[in-house]
């Protein structure tokens, strides 16, 4: 059963009582929440996913609440959310319309935190044809416009932050979740897609304005089929500038991607046979763009890399 | 009192290197630290060399000189042993006096 076919009633009672066991592809996140609007707004953002059934493990496991707050001021409290990873809250309580994006950011803060079966590189991850063309950067780079953009012209989402690369076979696992969009990239894929789900914006966060895009059905169709990395580009969204491809020298770029792993140090030396492996696989370059109609034809007409000896 | 030549380069203990290079530029990760360097060619050349045939500075240098087929000069034996004390502060190399 998908997430969609649930009557909101029946979620919302579920997400109440026993909680949501959501198949994400790699992790089963449990989500429970007493919040109604939350519920709903999970439900079209997750449409697509395939409910686990009752009883079942879990892989993550979180909770958004009202924060107890002092006898009182109740009604301020129950303005606020608050979520709790395995009943411990990571974060401070945020106003309530904040909680989509605190629930995504909590979901990002589990596997950045307890998962060490991959090696995590912060990094969008597309696909086309079987080949992986990942993303890496930093917040602000232009990494989630341009992931958006791909995955509504042709290219299957694998990831809109995580680069889940195994170790055993170097291989590429999606994690199809929602796309983060931030302040003017909202407008711009709105435009450039307008019939992808938004959720609805919300403002003043620490990252600004963020709204988070559905993910394609196919996409998340496919969330159990993994993709072999082909290109790694580092994108930079430069105003006015033209769209610019340069080579990137390998042993730098291991340290640039060395930057961007949440986990590179902790696996030691599978990190560095990992990431090794993946670089010598891999044509590596610099992106600078400005125009996405540009940028998808740049990046569509990438050739494979030389296969290896 | 000792020189310069007493000195007997060895990996720092525990050391275990993995090599991987690129367009003659090296990435080299100590299994025993956690930690991965940046290397050029010249330096990875005389990290090499140190890795298979540790011993007194003279001979380090004049091997390295060999194996780069450099003259060897004052220049490069200054070169040499620069390289050495950034491996040295790198966690890479440990001094062993003869």
């Amino acid at each position: 059963m998908k997430l969609g076919d649930l009557a909101p009633l029946d979620l919302a009672e579920r997400m109440k009582r026993q909680g949501l066991d959501l198949d994400t592809g790699p992790f089963v996140v449990r989500i429970t929440t007493p919040i109604a609007n939350l519920a709903n707004e999970l439900r079209a953002l997750y449409c697509d996913f395939t409910l686990e059934a009752e009883g079942g493990l879990a892989d993550f496991h979180l909770a958004v609440r009202h924060p107890a707050g002092p006898l009182g001021v109740r009604r301020y409290w129950r303005r606020q959310a608050k979520v709790y990873v395995d009943e411990t809250p990571p974060f401070e309580p945020l106003p309530i319309d904040m909680a989509v994006p605190m629930l995504e950011w909590s979901i990002n803060w589990c596997a950045a935190t307890q998962v060490n079966q991959y090696l995590m590189i912060h990094a969008a991850v597309l696909e086309r044809h079987g080949h992986a063309l990942v993303l890496p950067g930093v917040t602000g780079a232009g990494k989630s416009t341009l992931c958006a953009a791909l995955a509504h012209r042709g290219w299957r989402l694998l990831s809109d932050e995580f680069a889940l690369i195994q170790p055993a076979d170097g291989q590429i696992a999606p994690w199809p979740r929602p796309i983060s969009l931030k302040n003017l990239s909202v407008d711009v894929i709105r435009r450039w897609a307008p019939d992808a789900y938004m959720s609805p914006p919300v403002q003043n966060t620490t990252k600004g304005t963020v709204v988070h895009v559905r993910p394609p059905a196919e996409s998340v169709r496919r969330a159990r089929d993994r993709a072999t990395p082909a290109w790694i580009v580092f994108p930079t969204y430069e105003q006015g500038t033209a769209n610019r491809l340069t080579p990137l020298p390998k042993a730098r770029a291991f340290f640039r991607l060395a930057g961007c792993s949440f986990n590179y140090e902790t696996l030691g030396i599978q990190g560095f046979q990992t990431l090794s492996r993946m670089i010598e696989r891999c044509d590596v370059f610099e992106f600078a763009y400005s125009s996405l109609e540009d940028a998808l034809r740049l990046l569509v007409a990438l050739p494979l890399p030389a296969p290896l000896p | 009192m000792s020189s310069a030549s007493d000195v007997e380069w060895q990996l720092a203990e525990g050391s275990r290197l993995h090599w991987v290079s690129w367009d003659r530029e090296y990435v080299v990760f100590n299994e025993g630290s956690g930690d991965t360097h940046f290397l050029d060619s010249f330096s990875a050349e005389i990290l090499k060399v140190l890795e298979q045939f540790p011993g007194p500075e003279p001979a380090l240098i004049e091997r390295v000189a060999d194996c780069l087929n450099l003259y060897r000069d004052a220049g490069l034996e200054r070169r040499i042993r620069d390289a050495i004390q950034k491996f040295r502060e790198a966690g890479l190399v440990d001094p062993a006096r003869a």
